[in-house]
């Protein structure tokens, strides 16, 4: 009887519920209808989704306190409080502004990553780009802003010599991150590119958190979280390696141990190059990163490599074998870094590096030893206001000590060099189509005695979904090169001015970007009887074209770059401005790389032309007057996936075998007939050749080392 | 007295139940109609937010937010843009993480997971499958440890070994033998209410490959 009263007492509650109907519709700020809105009366379950016209209705029993909230994706949600549901709702919702809604600066950028808004280069490409040799910098020569040239193999960004780009591992500066070589001798980034996530380069107009370069930054950032133990293997035509990952909960480490030797090959394949002993290095390098919380972490790494070679160079005007010139180098680098949120909308980011590099350099009975050492520390913490404003700021100190001696006459001369610097920048994204970005730097240098302000500016705006117009400006400095230093300890810093205006167009599988760039150069080392004076001035003007292709060609990806760039300096020995041997005018890339599905094999090519190199010809009046033959330059790449894990990789640089010429060298002395006896700079081979075997040992069979070609 | 006060034991406990329990099935009920019924893009949206809003409810239940995340999955494979499709298929790992909190250590959120790294995956198959593929290899491998006899981990396996087979022209065996027992333990499965109890054409689709 009592259970009757019960199911009578619940039966009556549950028809009691009056039904009410609530509709509306929902559109963005704009006033664009919005689909797809979850609409919703707080604490219930009752609720329902616009459509396409941005509409919405639905039923609920629900009559007092009706709170009706509007979710979205990529919206801010909003609620409000309805008293006659028999009216329409209306919600306008505002798009969530936050760093990755927001429109990012692109002017002068090139973010290297596995992002969908990346879409210039991607971390494979490094591998995969024909001529490269999964060099980071080779890659990176291919992209626009950059000048290729193939008898340094460094970095030149928009009329900047190769020193103007710094280049940051995990944050931190990385001293002589190139390895040594000789005038004529290509050489490549010391950093595996397989230990890299991402990379962002700057053509210019980069943050005020970056010091100490001139004309561009390379900054490279260590993957935070292999996925599983493995065991890579590599045997190459050039030497072989072994590298071995292991994973914990929180923690993993990976250590690579690398013997390059290029003495085999050369005796196999003839040199235009007279090598005595060919370049062999030994090297072995260790990461270490342990998470720290959500998402802090802290890495660990450390490289140490020593090489060798010896080369004879003939000289203008002699005969003979010409010059022996022996260079024995051995590197060590050290990071620690982390990265910690302390408090909620707080983070903080810092580390030391140190870089030690010792070149021992003999040129016949001539004997020099050099020491560069660079240590790096740096504090920097970020704090968003809101979602939609930060302030990044931060202090660094760097100190740079140099010797050189000659270990013939037992001279030596040394120097100290403290930098310090204090940055705060602001980033503020006003909307999700335009940001603003404002920053200024101090450095100190206590060689010069002299102190800077740089101030930097950089904005971007989104005029339609899929275009950018960004634009960059700012003051930059470093200090002159060492050589110049140790002479002139208080000479002043060279500076650069940057302003650069871009426009990019974009979808995942298409990206076209023009970029136009005004940069002046000052206080460049100029040499006076008086020694190095810095008052050489200049400028590099010019515009880059980018466009990149993945969908029109099927399993096809390419992308075309030319860079123009108009640069005179008065530097060195120079008495006037004149266009510096590594910033050839106009600059060509093609690449293109084609899927085989049936063969499993990526081929890929590279075209690489410019303009030609300056040099100075000694027998004609003027400075830096003539111009070498165009280079020119086709490389061709196969990968062949044999197995899921093992992959055979073969390539071959300048293919077609063209005798490129980068300039002249002349004799010191004119011969009898008053005139001076040249040598051309050609390559040290007519192609060079690239043959690899990559296997990687896992649990997991189908992981494979196409990251690590 | 001792019999009043069972039926007010009685009457509270249903009261209770009431309250909640036939709210949460009848809307789950007809959540999990309408996600039986989904095609389209905005019909897995309609979904997600059904099954978003219940879990906004709180009951305590992980299903709510499991089915959300599944339902954002599917509408992430259904649309075209980049950007939209790795917005949609993050929103989802937020709710595997919210799923995760209220049941840990769970095979079918594990599955999930595996499920919603694949969507990020085939944004950009050439650039992130390096990166992924071991991460998906990885969530489903240990689904299989957790539960060997969890269909959905052994079905999504299945299609995973079957990829990679004919990615590289070499016998499926693998990928077949997985189907096989997938479908054996879908035969056996018995899900209670509204647990996860897809998976099965994905098992068949593998086998037929096979065939």
């Amino acid at each position: 009887m009592r259970l009757l009263t019960l199911f009578f007492f619940l039966f009556a509650a549950a028809t009691n519920y009056a039904q009410v109907t609530l509709s509306g519709n929902v559109s963005s700020k704009q006033g664009n209808p919005l689909p797809g809105v979850n609409v919703y009366l707080k604490g219930t379950y009752d609720g329902g989704t616009t459509g396409a016209n941005g509409l919405f209705s639905f039923k609920s029993a629900q009559t007092d306190s009706l709170i009706v909230v509007a979710t979205c994706i990529g919206f801010e949600p909003k609620e409000q409080f309805v008293t006659d549901p028999s009216q329409k709702i209306v919600f306008r919702l505002t798009e969530k502004v936050n760093e990755l809604s927001a429109v990012s600066i692109t002017a002068g950028t090139i973010d290297v990553s596995d992002k969908a808004s990346s879409m210039v280069m991607k971390p494979l490409d490094v591998v995969t780009t024909a001529g490269a040799l999964a060099d980071i910098t080779g890659a990176l020569n291919t992209l626009p802003g950059t000048a290729t040239v193939a008898n340094d193999g460094r970095l030149f960004v928009r009329g900047g010599d190769a020193s103007e780009t710094a280049i940051f591992f995990d944050g931190l500066r990385v001293g002589n991150a190139y390895g040594s070589t000789t005038s004529g001798l290509p050489t490549r980034n010391r950093f595996n590119a397989a230990l890299f996530k991402g990379t962002f380069f700057s053509t210019g107009g980069y943050s005020a958190e970056y010091g100490g370069a001139l004309s561009s930054v390379l900054a490279l950032e260590t993957i935070d979280e292999p996925v599983r133990n493995q065991t890579d293997l590599s045997f190459m035509s050039v030497g072989l390696s072994a590298a071995s990952t292991l994973v914990g909960e929180k923690q993993s480490i990976s250590a690579e141990l690398a013997y390059t030797d290029l003495n085999p090959y050369q005796e196999l394949i003839r040199q235009n190059f007279d090598f005595e002993l060919a370049p062999r290095t030994l090297q072995g390098q260790a990461l270490y990163r342990h998470k720290l919380g959500n998402e802090g972490m802290v890495k660990g790494f450390l490289q140490m490599s020593g090489s060798q070679l010896i080369i004879w160079q003939p000289q203008p005007g002699e005969e003979g074998r010409g010059q022996r010139i022996a260079i024995n180098n051995t590197f060590g680098f050290g990071n620690a870094s982390y990265k910690k949120i302390i408090a909620e909308k707080w983070i903080s980011e810092g580390g030391m590096s140190l870089s030690l590099n010792t070149d021992n350099l003999e040129i016949d009975s001539n004997k020099y030893q050099t020491d560069n050492r660079l240590f790096h520390v740096k504090q920097k913490l970020t704090h968003y206001f809101t979602d939609a404003l930060k302030l990044k700021s931060g202090a660094e100190v760097m100190v740079r000590d140099y010797k050189s001696a000659d270990k013939v006459l037992d001279l030596s001369n040394d120097f100290e060099d403290i930098r310090s610097a204090l940055f705060a920048e602001v980033e503020w994204f006003a909307s999700t189509s335009l940001s603003i970005r404002g920053g200024l730097r101090g450095n100190y240098g206590s060689l010069n005695n002299e102190f800077k302000l740089e101030p930097r500016v950089a904005a971007a705006f989104r005029p339609y979904k899929q275009g950018i117009i960004s634009v960059a400006a700012g003051i930059f400095s470093q200090n002159q090169n060492e050589n110049i230093q140790l002479l002139s300890g208080n000479i002043a810093d060279q500076e650069a001015g940057h302003l650069q205006l871009s426009f990019q167009h974009g979808s995942d599988d298409r990206i076209f970007r023009i970029e136009g760039y005004l940069k002046s150069y000052s206080q460049l080392a100029v040499k006076t009887e008086n020694g190095y004076r810095a008052q050489g001035q200049g400028y590099a003007n010019g515009f880059d074209l980018f466009y990149r292709d993945r969908t029109t060609f099927k399993n096809t990806d390419f992308w075309v770059t030319y860079s123009f760039v108009d640069s005179r300096r008065q530097y060195e020995g120079f008495q006037t401005e004149v266009q510096p041997s590594f910033a050839p005018k106009h600059n060509l890339s093609v690449v293109g790389k084609y899927w085989i599905a049936d063969w499993k094999s990526l081929p890929g090519a590279t075209f690489s032309w410019n303009s030609g190199y300056t040099y100075d010809d000694q027998n004609l009046i003027g400075e830096m007057e003539s111009v070498s033959p165009c280079y020119a330059s086709l490389s061709v790449n196969w990968s062949y996936l044999w197995k899921q894990n093992l992959i055979v990789h073969v390539a071959c640089n300048n293919v077609l075998g063209r005798e490129n010429i980068f300039g002249y060298t002349y004799a010191n002395q004119p011969d009898e007939n008053g005139k001076f006896q040249s040598m051309a700079q050609g390559q040290p081979a007519a192609r060079f050749l690239f043959v690899g075997v990559f296997w990687t040992i896992s649990k997991h069979k189908e992981a494979n080392q196409l990251n690590n070609l | 007295m001792k019999n009043q006060l069972s039926v007010l034991v009685l009457f509270f406990f249903t009261l209770t139940l009431s309250a909640q329990s036939p709210t949460y099935q009848k809307a789950m009920g007809q959540a999990m109609t309408a996600f039986a019924e989904a095609q389209t893009a905005a019909d897995f949206t309609a979904t997600a937010n059904t099954f978003t809003r219940i879990a906004a409810a709180g009951d305590g239940e992980y299903l709510p937010d499991y089915y959300a995340a599944l339902s954002l999955i599917n509408q992430s494979f259904r649309v075209k843009d980049s950007a939209e499709r790795d917005q949609l298929a993050d929103k989802a790992m937020e709710h595997i993480d919210a799923a995760e909190r209220i049941s840990p250590k769970n095979v079918e959120l594990e599955v999930l997971r595996g499920y919603a790294l694949t969507a990020k995956m085939v944004v950009d198959p050439s650039t992130r499958g390096q990166k992924y593929s071991p991460m998906i290899a990885q969530h489903y491998g240990k689904a299989m440890q957790m539960d060997p006899q969890n269909p959905r981990a052994a079905a999504m396996m299945a299609r995973n070994e079957l990829g990679v087979a004919q990615f590289f022209g070499s016998e499926p065996t693998k990928a077949c033998a997985l189907a096989g027992r997938s479908l054996e333990l879908f035969e056996n499965e018995t899900p209670d209410g509204f647990e996860p109890r897809w998976g099965k054409d994905v098992a068949m689709e593998v086998a037929a490959a096979c065939n």
